[in-house]
């Protein structure tokens, strides 16, 4: 408890803001979840209530919230740990209290761990009410259905780690750096490079491969698309080009009528939604080790830097 | 002007990083959007057959681009929608300027104790705020003053055939009112700045205070919109929509009842009335029975202000934004003359 | 004894903290002009919040203070017009040189002498072009006193800049102190609590504990009207221990032997303690 107490004694406004924006978030999402998922689920059914035809009408409903929420929680599964985790040594640089701390500890290492261990709780703790309320959202908005890879990254395990990855980052860049704004301002242009190299390499390093018509959007499940192909009549592949000059042939020769089956055919490839549990293990896997890399860079700047 | 300079550069060093890292994401925010802009242009004029009239999606297309075109016009909207992006930073950037420049400003001198020094130097602090904000806001919103006017190249890029001037499309992420906003977040930033007199918690703070302030701002200027709005029917099966459909500012969607008052959807259940079917012919219908039989409750209709007033809602826009920025830096300028420095 | 309009004044000034804690209570002090004088007193004492007063950092509870014949409260600008002060613990910029400080003096205050701050960093070999933050303690010190006496003004208040220097740096910080004050006629008041570094430059003292004035007068007058006695006397302000344990009184008048400034301080702080009467301002 002491260390809890000294942890939110050291950083009362980062931990206050996590707090307060997590949990707001959390809420938000979980009450819209609640309250779509009562008003969806009566909708489908052959007794659905005429409030559906209202829903069926707009598309949606609680579209402006639900995207307010869901950004807020792609910001703030970035933004937090920038905040929690950038300030744990850039203050102790900056007001030079590290000239305290680091001869009373001996071990900077030890040190280090003693002052990351409560923020780490705390991230986690928030973070995964926060990944616990997002993956309700998502699935509220199709109660029938395996939502598979949609939302992927900004819900369950998957917001977790990313958001840890980031906390070491931050904490990394708060030792590399040693100033406070800085830090925060470098560490926004990473998280962005960071989420766009993290989808990046999802789709690189997984197998995709031909999708099925079963496995497409069209019936409800929700496949991770990474990429698509023209396909000739006889299933022979085809460029872009070709497929457009022969699309613009078929269409100057016999005008709306022509034959479908004539047509290139557009092919999606992309990993099935039934794979989802799998790749979600191991891309977890790469990213926990990707944490537990920049974490141990993070003590091996600590231990070797000026402490101001 | 000696004098100028020289405090330019004593508050350039003092926050030089933070400087050169706005000044670098704006740059670099403003480089893209003319380059998108410049692309888009070069596409369309690469493509005179496929691309003319099109932007925005097919909004304001003439036609429909027949299938020979899918490719060019599908490529040409992938470009358009990462362009689009951009103009999310237009609309942030403000935001930004406020939280990084604007909070920290007075924020570091008391968390430093470098206040002590310069407050008992500066025999008015007033004229110490006013002096360190002048740098700051002029680095600032020039750099805005680049983003409104790159921003406003690149939605120009995206609708060539209209008149911007007359046109809120992407309003409030271009033109004049990305820096009218700056001005705002600045000064409440600064002002959230003076009081908690702490870095972080001064930059936490101004994140979650200009946010509420804009967003009250913000549904304030709704409401007024809503005063001056008259009310326009919309053919929602239309296509292409046109004239004011495209350049207005629609304020609310709903239903002009045949009495001709204006209600939302929500408002219309609230009453008891169930426009269920909208969109039938210009119509709104209670049921299918309704349809058959003719018997409409109103028609599809928006709340909307004309493009041709678009100057004019950005001057009063800009206004009420710096004003709230005025009172902002008068409040500020009070906590720092009676605070104490440390 | 008719006094000269004085450059510092208080009235019955008191300040409390919002935790109750009185740091000053029913304060009178008139400075005259001209001189260094000595504010001594253990921490806590409410040294800098007096100084802190007279610049207008901190505003009176009850009474009122007085620079130049100005109230800081309602004239800061004219008060500051007088003061050049050195704050505790001077925090310079961090990312400024030396030189941009003078820079930054110049732009806030019409009229500094950045030439002669100049002058006077150059005597002490601190380099212009040296940033703040690779500045050893004693220098930033002489760096902010230069930035006080580049102002010109006539009253210099020190808000213990002596705390966090070692013997060599005191010693030369005092004596640009000296030099400056006595060359240019200016009015000192200089706060520690470290009595022996002032005794030799400066010439009055006064003695501020638990909040109150107990002894203002000069240096010479407070050694010469005070004795040790190793008993105790009805003229005895109050005990204190002696380095070597025995029990020593301070007393007004003959004693055993004459007190040391450092006893007569240390008698006035006893004795304020205590429940003693503070001694009157001569």
């Amino acid at each position: 408890m002491t260390l809890v107490r000294l942890a939110f004694r050291l950083q009362p406004s980062s931990i206050g803001f996590a707090a307060l924006v997590c949990l707001v978030l959390a809420g938000a999402a979980l009450w819209l979840a609640s309250d779509m998922r009562s008003v969806l689920e009566a909708c489908g059914t052959p007794d659905e209530p005429k409030a559906c035809q209202v829903i069926y009408a707009f598309q949606d409903t609680h579209m402006q919230a639900v995207y307010l929420t869901q950004t807020g929680i792609g910001l703030a599964m970035y933004g937090v740990p920038l905040v929690l985790g950038v300030p744990l040594l850039t203050r102790e640089i900056e007001q030079k209290t590290a000239m305290i701390a680091w001869p009373l500890a001996g071990s900077r290492l030890k040190w280090l761990l003693w002052r990351s261990l409560p923020v780490l709780v705390v991230a986690l703790v928030l973070h995964g009410v926060m990944a616990f309320a997002a993956a309700q959202l998502a699935q509220a908005y199709f109660p029938h259905n395996d939502i598979g890879f949609n939302g992927h990254g900004t819900r369950d395990f998957s917001l977790l780690t990313r958001s840890m990855l980031l906390l070491a980052v931050a904490v990394l860049l708060g030792a590399v750096i040693g100033r406070l704004l800085p830090a925060l301002m470098i560490g926004i242009v990473l998280a962005v490079g960071i989420s766009a190299a993290l989808d990046a390499a999802l789709t690189s390093w997984l197998e995709p491969r031909e999708l099925a018509q079963s496995e497409s959007i069209l019936t409800g499940a929700f496949p991770l698309n990474t990429g698509f192909e023209y396909r000739a009549p006889d299933g022979s592949p085809m460029s872009d080009e070709v497929a457009e000059t022969t699309m613009q042939a078929l269409y100057e020769e016999h005008g709306e009528s022509v034959d479908p089956a004539l047509l290139p055919q557009e092919v999606f490839f992309g990993v099935a939604a039934s794979r989802y549990p799998e790749v979600l293990v191991r891309e977890s896997a790469a990213i926990l080790g990707a944490t537990v890399m920049v974490s141990a860079l993070a003590g091996f700047v600590v231990h070797r830097r000026r402490p101001e | 002007m000696t004098g100028a300079l020289t405090w330019a550069r004593l508050s350039y060093r003092q926050q030089k990083w933070e400087l050169l890292l706005v000044a670098v994401g704006a740059l670099a925010a403003a480089a893209a959007m003319v380059w998108f802009a410049t692309t888009l242009d070069a596409m369309r004029a690469a493509n005179p057959d496929c691309l003319a009239g099109i932007g925005g999606g097919f909004v304001g297309a003439e036609q429909e681009p027949g299938a020979a075109c899918q490719g060019v016009t599908s490529r040409y909207f992938e470009t358009e929608s990462l362009a689009s992006t951009l103009l999310y930073l237009s609309w942030a950037a403000p935001f930004g300027m406020g939280v990084i420049l604007g909070a920290p400003l007075v924020a570091r001198e008391v968390d430093g104790g470098t206040a002590q020094l310069a407050w008992s130097l500066s025999r008015s602090r007033i004229g110490w705020l006013l002096r360190r904000i002048a740098f700051i806001a002029v680095f600032g919103l020039a750099l805005l003053v680049v983003l409104a006017v790159t921003s406003e190249l690149l939605v120009a890029a995206i609708f060539p055939d209209r008149p911007l001037g007359e046109d809120f499309t992407w309003y409030g992420r271009r033109g004049p009112l990305v820096v009218a906003r700056g001005v705002g977040a600045i000064a409440i930033g600064v002002l959230v700045g003076a009081i908690i007199g702490r870095v972080l918690p001064a930059v936490l703070a101004s994140i979650i205070v200009i946010g509420v302030i804009f967003a009250g701002v913000s549904l304030g200027l709704d409401q007024w919109n809503r005063t001056e709005a008259t009310i326009e029917r919309r053919n929602l099966e239309a296509f292409p929509p046109s004239g004011d459909e495209l350049t207005a500012l629609g304020v609310a969607y709903g239903i002009e009842l045949v009495d001709g008052e204006f209600l939302s959807y929500s408002d219309a259940f609230d009453r008891g009335i169930e426009p269920n079917y909208s969109g039938v012919g210009g119509k709104v219908f209670e049921s299918e029975a309704d349809i058959e039989a003719g018997t409409f409750i109103g028609y599809d209709a928006f709340l909307i202000i004309p493009g041709s007033r678009y100057t004019q809602l950005v001057a009063r826009d800009s206004a009420v934004v710096v004003l709230v920025g005025a009172v902002a830096l008068g409040m500020a300028g009070t906590v720092v003359r009676r605070r104490r420095p440390g | 004894m008719t006094m000269a309009d004085p450059v510092l004044e208080t009235r019955e000034l008191a300040k409390r903290y919002r935790r109750g804690v009185w740091a000053l209570q029913g304060i009178d002090l008139e400075l005259a002009a001209g001189g260094i004088t000595a504010l001594v007193g253990p921490n806590a004492a409410g040294k800098s919040t007096l100084i802190k007063t007279w610049v207008g950092f901190e505003k009176p509870t009850r009474g009122s203070v007085r620079v130049a014949g100005i109230d800081p409260w309602k004239d800061r600008s004219g008060a500051l017009a007088h003061l050049g002060y050195v704050p505790q613990s001077p925090a310079l910029y961090d990312g400024l040189s030396v030189e941009d400080h003078l820079d930054l003096a110049r732009q806030l205050r019409p009229g500094f002498d950045r030439e002669y701050a100049r002058a006077r960093l150059a005597q002490l070999d601190i380099p212009a072009h040296r940033g703040a933050r690779d500045l050893s303690g004693g220098q930033q010190a002489q760096v902010a006193l230069a930035i006080a006496l580049g102002t010109r003004a006539p009253i210099l208040l020190l808000d213990e800049p002596l705390a966090s220097l070692d013997p060599l740096a005191r010693r030369e910080f005092l004596h640009v102190l000296t030099d400056a004050v006595r060359g240019d006629g200016a009015t000192a008041l200089l706060s520690s609590h470290i009595v022996t570094d002032v005794e030799q430059a400066c010439d009055r003292l006064i003695v501020l504990g638990v909040g109150r004035v107990l002894l203002n007068d000069s240096v010479a007058a407070a050694m010469a009207a005070h004795a040790i006695s190793s008993t105790e006397a009805p003229n005895a302000v109050a005990s204190f221990g002696a380095p070597d344990g025995s029990r020593i009184w301070l007393v007004r008048g003959e004693g055993d032997r004459q007190a040391t400034l450092d006893e007569v301080v240390l008698g006035y702080l006893a004795s304020g303690r205590s429940t003693a009467t503070p001694a009157a301002a001569a």
